[in-house]
């Protein structure tokens, strides 16, 4: 037979082949101990040494050639059945997502973190007070008068032992300068936590919220660091953009007192619903603390100053995020909390 | 309060300014604008009925009203409706306060083109308008129509050609008390207009006593009242700030008493006796009480005694002005310009009225003290650096000042009892110069330094208990006392009660955060949402003590993946690893010690739930389940844990110590044993995890069959020093064998 023959026919029956198993077999059948290369030498038993030489050699290059070609279709069989296996492996990458959700801090949290982190590069110390606080510390040192319409018990909510449910924060400021040590020429404080007021709940009441007070005392503190403060924490809060405009105000504890607007994130002073078309947004109450609350706190009034203000956090929550009643705050729907999953 | 601007507006010069500027001027002054009303209503105009004819079988009437310019038909529903009276007209076009935008119409078969209206269509309040007046058309009387003739812009007539600005008050403002006192504040803006002087001839005189506990007149005359004329422009004025007109001459007062912000009291004469030509005053108030005596003949200026303007208040129900005014800061000196006031305006306006001279009578006056500071202070305090000159310029504007070389003296007038030291002076100063003429400045000393306190601690809470997918809760801390009788877990004593509570519901300061978030995860799950998963980070407070606490509620499974079955068991070993992870995250040592619950509660299963305790006896935490036979339902089931953050954080801090990496290979081996339901791995684990080399321990399988339990657990081996041969190995697997039978256990 003609070897060249052979390696044709090989070369047929070994790319019919579908398995790398039949590969094999089918090499084997051409060029293993029986096969059909071997046939042909055994069939030269008769034949001259040139004729075998000649032969021989073309039936070792045939064995090679044969071996390459199964060699090759093996690997095209391995290539094919990767891919296939691959095919049978694959997912729908368009189904739904596994349900794993990372927690999401309550907005109160996330307005607290934005106001604390202010301060706390500004090298404020932060603290949370006591809730219960004596009668003491949340009016008498901050110099509200025996007859201030808060003292009432219709607005605050008394306890046992001359204790009551703090009406501000602003106790953590007469807790903070009580026993300050004068050890540094100024000392800054901001306090937060839950306030209580004895209010029905409503769209815009709450009988209990969340506030931060602050304070900065020390030789040399003015009401022009205080604006300067204001601005900074306006601009932090709300965008680089926004102004802020004082209004004077009244509040027992300081001297002089303003209340804080803000130019109005949402249409930059132009007018809209959330400002009530003024253009600005009231957003604190702030001033110089009264000397009369420092003397009381065992501050003297004629070395220090110092400057104190106090955020409602629900109301910068409410505002900076769209919260229409404060209710909702305290409900705590998982899926309103976790809106605020970036923060 | 109230302000009319179109009264402002006669006081004032300059005034032409928009409802934008008047705001800033007020806020620069500490004034607070609350609201603007713009009451005028385009389309209201005078009209006569020339004829009228009821329809029959109907409630109408058909009019024709004469406009002036035309004549036109009107159908009107109110009965006093009749031929020769003069009424407002809502032309067609006009839209009314009420909503109601006039057209033409047909009712009945009957054209009608336009309204005639009663006042509460044309936007006065209706809770505030006289009742003879109320709900019925109003005749306007002839006299005062023919000066309307010209316009007929029926506005003018009833004063709606104004704008009523609702202002708030600081509490230090009492000296605020009337529309003059708010023309004062803008008369640095706007300087004020000259008063029309006219004397009245002055007839009566008598001495007179006013005797009462209440009262402390300072000034006060007789008054002849002649006939109150009701359709008087003081009538709408009254109403359009706020008071209800009695249509009788002590409206005048009230008017007086808006406007001076001092409360004009009247008496009549008749029941006072006279004895020696005196006078004799008895508490009964004519401007106080709404509905008494007609008119009075006697009147006072009065300061009221606070608690008798309360008592008044409740008692009559009153619109409170006079209460409020007489609250606020009345000093002698505005009580003569106040009488002043009086006198002149009746001279202008009221003719028909006589007056007689003003008595005064002995009271110690107000007077006013000044306060003295310096140029330094202020500028210390405001960061500012004005000169002596300017700060008298600025505060001359307001105050009787003087500057002697640094030292400025100011003496506000006796009204203003909230100026008494230095730091109200720089407060006036700011003011009167404006808070925008402050610039911003960074105190010299701001340091950014690390700040200290206890927020660090908390964000690292926060951040572990998110990363497991909890997400935050805010409640209430109030709560009712049977919660609190209920659960006690961390033994609190002295517990705070609300004396005087909004309701049952809110009356105690909470024991645990564990209730509230149970209805916080009810209520989600009524609300349909899924995977609930809830945390809380909140102070417990006592009357002498407040630590922080964190609550973790979640349900029993979470379903990660619905087509692949994926799911995470959130039951007690969940939230076990979640507690150990958090002491890992705060650097705590775990040395705790656990134990079951104790049984006599209904709140967690006795069986299902741990209570962990630090070396002295604190609780620290308890993780475990809500007990099945609990009494709420919808709490059933659900995987709870609250720790006491602060008692945690007593614990001892480990010190980061990095080991060397290990060059050998770990071992693992694998042991199973049989040990009775009722016993426990406590010790058998705590021994093995003491072994020498031993690093790890980890269960991967347990069941239990005929009353005992099978246990599988694996150990990993590792040494920094050494591979282990074979012989090694074998020991530490004959300890462990053997701790396992001293242990009870049985080898499988």
């Amino acid at each position: 037979m003609d070897i060249k023959k052979i390696i044709l026919e090989a070369k047929q029956a070994i790319e019919a082949c579908t398995n790398i198993n039949e590969v094999n077999n089918t090499k084997s059948q051409f060029i293993g101990k029986k096969g059909k290369i071997t046939d042909v030498l055994s069939s030269l038993k008769d034949a001259s040494v040139e004729i075998k030489k000649t032969i021989g050699k073309d039936a070792n290059m045939a064995r090679g050639e044969i071996s390459k070609i199964a060699a090759m279709h093996i690997l095209n069989l391995q290539a094919e059945m990767n891919k296939k296996q691959l095919e049978e492996e694959k997912i729908d990458i368009f189904m739904p997502e596994s349900n794993l959700k990372i927690g999401s801090l309550h907005p109160l949290t996330v307005v607290t973190n934005e106001i604390a982190e202010f301060f706390h590069k500004m090298g404020f110390e932060i603290n949370f007070g006591q809730e219960v606080e004596e009668i003491e510390y949340n009016f008498d040192k901050l110099n509200l008068p025996a007859d201030h319409p808060a003292r009432s018990d219709t607005d605050t909510f008394y306890t046992f032992n001359q204790r009551l449910l703090r009406t501000h924060c602003t106790n953590i400021t007469a807790r903070n300068l009580s026993k300050w040590k004068k050890d540094a020429y100024s000392l800054k404080v901001i306090g937060t936590g839950n306030v209580y007021r004895n209010d029905e709940d409503d769209a815009t009441h709450s009988h209990q919220f969340k506030q931060i007070d602050g304070f900065h005392v020390g030789e040399g503190v003015s009401f022009a660091n205080l604006k300067w403060t204001l601005l900074k924490l306006s601009k932090h809060l709300f965008g680089e953009e926004t102004k802020i405009r004082l209004r004077p105000s009244f509040f027992p504890f300081t001297e002089p007192s303003v209340e804080v607007d803000i130019s109005c994130f949402k249409c930059q002073g132009n007018g809209c619903g959330i400002c009530k078309q003024t253009g600005w947004i009231e957003i604190l109450g702030a001033g110089m603390l009264n000397p009369k609350v420092l003397e009381n706190c065992g501050v003297d009034s004629s070395k220090y100053n110092g400057y104190a203000f106090g955020i409602g956090i629900d109301r910068v929550a409410m505002l900076k995020y769209g919260i229409e009643d404060i209710r909702n705050i305290y409900k705590n729907n998982v899926e309103f909390i976790r809106e605020w999953v970036s923060k | 309060m109230l302000l009319s601007k179109n009264y402002l507006s006669s006081k004032l010069n300059n005034f032409n300014i928009s409802n934008e500027k008047l705001e800033e001027e007020l806020n620069n002054l500490g004034i607070e604008v609350e609201t603007d009303d713009n009451l005028y209503v385009p389309g209201l105009k005078l009209g006569y009925v020339k004829e009228c004819d009821k329809i029959p079988e109907t409630k109408l009437s058909k009019a024709i009203v004469d406009l002036g310019d035309s004549e036109t038909q009107i159908l009107c529903g109110c009965p006093s409706i009749k031929k020769g009276i003069y009424v407002i007209v809502a032309t067609v076009g006009t839209t009314l306060p009420i909503g109601i935008k006039i057209g033409k119409r047909k009712m009945i078969g009957h054209e009608s083109n336009g309204m005639i209206c009663g006042l509460d269509e044309i936007g006065f309040n209706p809770k505030l308008i006289p009742d003879e007046w109320k709900d019925k058309i109003l005749h306007i009387p002839k006299k005062l129509a023919e000066k309307y003739l010209d316009t007929r812009d029926a506005n003018e007539i009833v004063a709606l050609n104004d704008e009523i600005i609702e202002i708030s008050l600081t509490a230090n403002r009492n000296d605020i008390a009337g529309q003059n006192d708010v023309v004062e504040e803008l008369s640095i803006f706007h300087s004020k207009k000259r008063a029309k002087k006219q004397e009245l001839e002055l007839t009566y005189n008598h001495n007179v006593s006013v005797e009462s506990d209440y009262i402390k007149g300072l000034y006060s005359a007789r008054i002849e009242t002649g006939e109150y004329d009701k359709y008087n422009k003081i009538t709408f004025e009254l109403i359009k700030l706020g008071v209800k007109p009695t249509l009788k001459f002590q409206d005048i007062m009230t008017y007086m008493t808006l406007n001076t912000g001092v409360v004009f009291t009247g008496f009549n004469e008749e029941i006072t006796v006279n004895s020696d030509n005196e006078i004799r005053v008895n508490d009964k108030l004519i401007g106080l009480e709404p509905n008494q005596e007609p008119n009075p003949n006697f009147i006072t200026l009065s300061v009221l005694d606070k608690q008798y303007s309360r008592f008044m208040s409740r008692k009559e129900k009153l619109t409170n002005i006079f209460v409020t005014k007489s609250l606020r800061g009345i000093c002698s000196s505005k009580i003569e310009i106040a009488y002043r006031y009086f006198r002149d305006f009746i001279a202008n306006h009221l003719p028909q009225v006589k007056i007689s001279k003003l008595i005064e009578h002995k009271n110690t006056p107000n007077i006013s003290k000044p306060v003295t500071t310096t140029v330094e202070y202020i500028n210390e305090l405001l960061g500012t650096e004005l000169t002596p000159n300017k700060i008298h310029k600025i505060l001359s504007q307001k105050y009787e000042c003087s500057l002697l070389v640094n030292v400025i003296k100011v003496t506000p007038p006796c009204s203003r009892f909230d100026i008494n030291i230095p730091a109200d002076i720089a407060e006036e100063v700011a003011i009167l110069m404006g808070y925008d003429q402050i610039a911003p400045k960074a105190y010299d000393g701001i340091q950014l330094n690390q700040a200290k306190g206890e927020y660090s601690e908390l964000s690292k809470i926060k951040s572990t208990i998110l990363s497991f997918g909890f997400n935050e809760t805010v409640t209430y801390n109030l709560v009712n006392k049977n919660d609190n009788d209920l659960w006690n877990p961390f033994n609190l004593e002295n517990q705070v009660q609300v004396l005087k509570p909004i309701s049952q519901e809110r009356e105690f300061m909470r024991n645990s955060l564990l209730f509230q978030n149970l209805r916080t995860y009810d209520y989600n799950k009524k609300q349909g949402n899924k995977n609930i998963k809830l945390f809380e980070l909140a102070n417990i407070s006592t009357l002498n003590s407040s630590e922080l606490h964190l609550c973790l509620v979640c349900g029993q499974e979470e379903s990660i993946n619905g087509f692949t079955g994926e799911k995470i068991k959130t039951d007690f070993y969940y939230l076990k690893s979640i507690f150990i992870n958090l002491m890992n995250k705060l650097g705590i040592k775990n040395d705790l010690e656990m134990e079951y619950i104790n049984p006599n509660q209904n709140i967690l299963h006795p069986n299902k739930t741990a209570v962990f305790k630090n070396n002295i006896n604190e609780v620290v935490a308890y993780i475990g389940e809500t007990h099945p036979f609990m009494k709420n339902k919808n709490f059933k089931g659900l995987n709870v844990m609250e720790v006491n953050i602060d008692v945690l954080l007593k614990n001892t801090k480990v010190k980061i110590k990095p080991k060397p990496i290990s060059q050998f290979s770990t071992i693992k081996k694998d042991f199973s044993f049989f040990l009775g339901k009722d016993e426990s791995v406590k010790d058998l684990f705590k021994q093995i995890k003491e072994l020498n080399y031993v690093k790890d321990l980890e269960v991967f399988d347990l069941f239990e069959k005929d009353g005992e339990k099978s246990i599988a657990f694996s150990i990993y081996i590792n040494s920094n020093e050494k591979t282990f041969t074979s012989e090694e190995i074998q020991d530490i697997s004959t300890k462990v064998t053997n701790i396992i039978v001293s242990q009870n256990g049985q080898l499988r």
